[in-house]
């Protein structure tokens, strides 16, 4: 009977030290979470999770290929910023659109959003022909609209090839939208991309060019 | 009696020249085998079975031709396009930039001249070997004795961007040029032989099969297998039962088309 007491015991203090060390570990570790866009298929992925675990210590790599959801944990000694995680997304081939990192001691950071100010009244819709190919275009033609001011959203459809913009009439024109997905590559029925940003793209997003 | 003796002269004719000008696989789909819970990324027979690599479960699995699992091996590091030669079953580990040959539960990392980094593809002959280096955008080559390294990253001739898988076959290196959307052909030279497909706006271009004088190539994004002659010219497009499909093979009068979304291996007969 004294045997299967220690027994007992034994079980409940190696259960409780498991917990303790579970928690521990939990707690030794921020929480990091990355919107990906670009990542087209498992290649990608697995790319973007290997040039991760060159970071050593990275740990609990889960990627959803169909929302670019990219979880991970990385020691809370060795914090790391929302500028070297979105710069390592970078370095993979892919674009960070949103980063979230949940400290160890329960500090949230978030990539910035920036506040615009827009006149609501001003608010139009319009859609324009942007040239691209994939994900990767897409990535890249959403981020160049939502960094203008004036913008309030866009969604560039990958079959279609047609971007919807709603912007501030007040303070812009669908010219200059069109202007700036010229600017990073991507050609619109009235303005051409230069040559050399044309070719600079990757080559996947190296859309044929109409004369 | 004149007439129908012409007419059948014309017809014999017809279908003669007919025969000559088109005399491609014409392949036709006849059901796809269920792989539930195994995420196939490339594949190859081994007599009547398959060996499969799980990219998303690090697992390298043998199946029979229904798909049943005969053989797991775990841990493996996103395993891709593997190849079977010689008994053995040779598989790019992508997560850990090795190839490793695997038979009958033995491991062994084969030695290279140069690192990798993430190899996709490999193709073994015998003493030869072809590697598609994914993240340095090259093919490696090696007769058994000499290496040669090819390529950069770019869109041009020699340039790659991301290849997934290769294989060899009499004295050309065949080359699913992923993001170039794309079949590169090369020699065991090192020089630049053809560029194929470019024009069909594939999106990822992953798994490459050659069957001179056929070539397939697996159009990810686009749920397409789209099959080529070796001149560039595309015979014919496969689309019904594929979904993301990532490797293809023919097999005894076969083709097989494995799935990564649906998680199956479409078959279709002549």
């Amino acid at each position: 009977m004294k045997i299967i007491k220690i027994s007992i015991l034994a079980s409940l203090l190696f259960l409780f030290m498991g917990t303790t060390e579970a928690t521990a570990q939990k707690a030794d570790r921020d929480n990091y979470t990355v919107m990906v866009d670009g990542l087209g298929c498992p290649f990608c992925a697995y790319g973007l999770e290997k040039k991760f675990k060159e970071l050593k210590g990275v740990k609990g790599v889960k990627i959803d290929m169909e929302t670019g959801q990219f979880d991970f944990t990385f020691p809370a000694d060795r914090p790391l910023s929302i500028e070297q995680v979105e710069s390592q997304v970078d370095a993979a081939g892919y674009t960070a659109v949103k980063t979230s990192i949940k400290r160890a001691d329960g500090t949230v950071l978030k990539s910035e959003e920036k506040l615009k100010t827009l006149d609501e009244n001003a608010l139009v819709t319009e859609e324009i022909y942007v040239f691209g190919n994939c994900g990767m275009c897409k990535a890249r033609i959403h981020k160049a609209g939502n960094e203008l001011e004036s913008v309030a959203s866009v969604n560039w459809d990958i079959d279609t090839k047609m971007l919807t913009v709603m912007y501030d009439s007040s303070k812009t024109t669908i010219s200059e939208i069109e202007e700036k997905m010229a600017e990073v590559g991507h050609d619109t029925k009235n303005e051409k991309s230069a040559s050399d940003v044309y070719e600079a793209l990757p080559g996947c997003c190296q859309y044929e060019r109409s004369n | 009696m004149m007439k129908l003796t012409y007419i059948s002269a014309v017809l014999f004719v017809a279908i003669i020249l007919g025969s000559c000008v088109d005399s491609s696989p014409k392949w036709k789909y006849e059901k796809s085998i269920s792989i539930d819970g195994i995420a196939p990324i490339g594949f190859d027979v081994d007599g009547d079975n398959f060996w499969v690599s799980d990219g998303d479960n690090n697992r390298l699995l043998k199946l029979d031709m229904d798909g049943k699992i005969l053989v797991e091996e775990t841990e493996f590091e996103r395993p891709m396009h593997l190849v079977v030669d010689g008994g053995n079953v040779y598989v790019p580990s992508y997560g850990s930039d090795a190839i490793i040959k695997y038979n009958d539960g033995k491991r062994e990392e084969m030695s290279l001249q140069d690192s990798l980094d993430a190899p996709a593809g490999v193709d073994v002959n015998g003493s030869e070997m072809t590697i598609a280096d994914f993240y340095n955008h090259r093919i490696l080559y090696t007769d058994g004795t000499d290496w040669m390294k090819v390529g950069k990253e770019g869109n041009g001739d020699l340039e790659f961007h991301y290849p997934t898988d290769v294989q060899m076959s009499g004295d050309k290196i065949y080359i699913a040029d992923a993001y170039n959307n794309r079949i590169q052909i090369i020699d065991k030279q090192g020089n630049h032989v053809k560029n194929i497909g470019k024009d069909q706006k594939m999106n990822a271009a992953t798994g490459i099969y050659v069957d001179r004088p056929y070539l397939y190539i697996t159009d990810f994004e686009h749920d397409r297998v789209l099959l080529f002659n070796e001149e560039g010219e595309l015979l014919s497009e496969i689309k019904e039962g594929l979904e993301k499909p990532t490797d293809v093979l023919v097999h005894n009068e076969r083709l097989y088309i494995i799935n990564y979304k649906s998680q199956s291996i479409a078959v279709y007969t002549l």
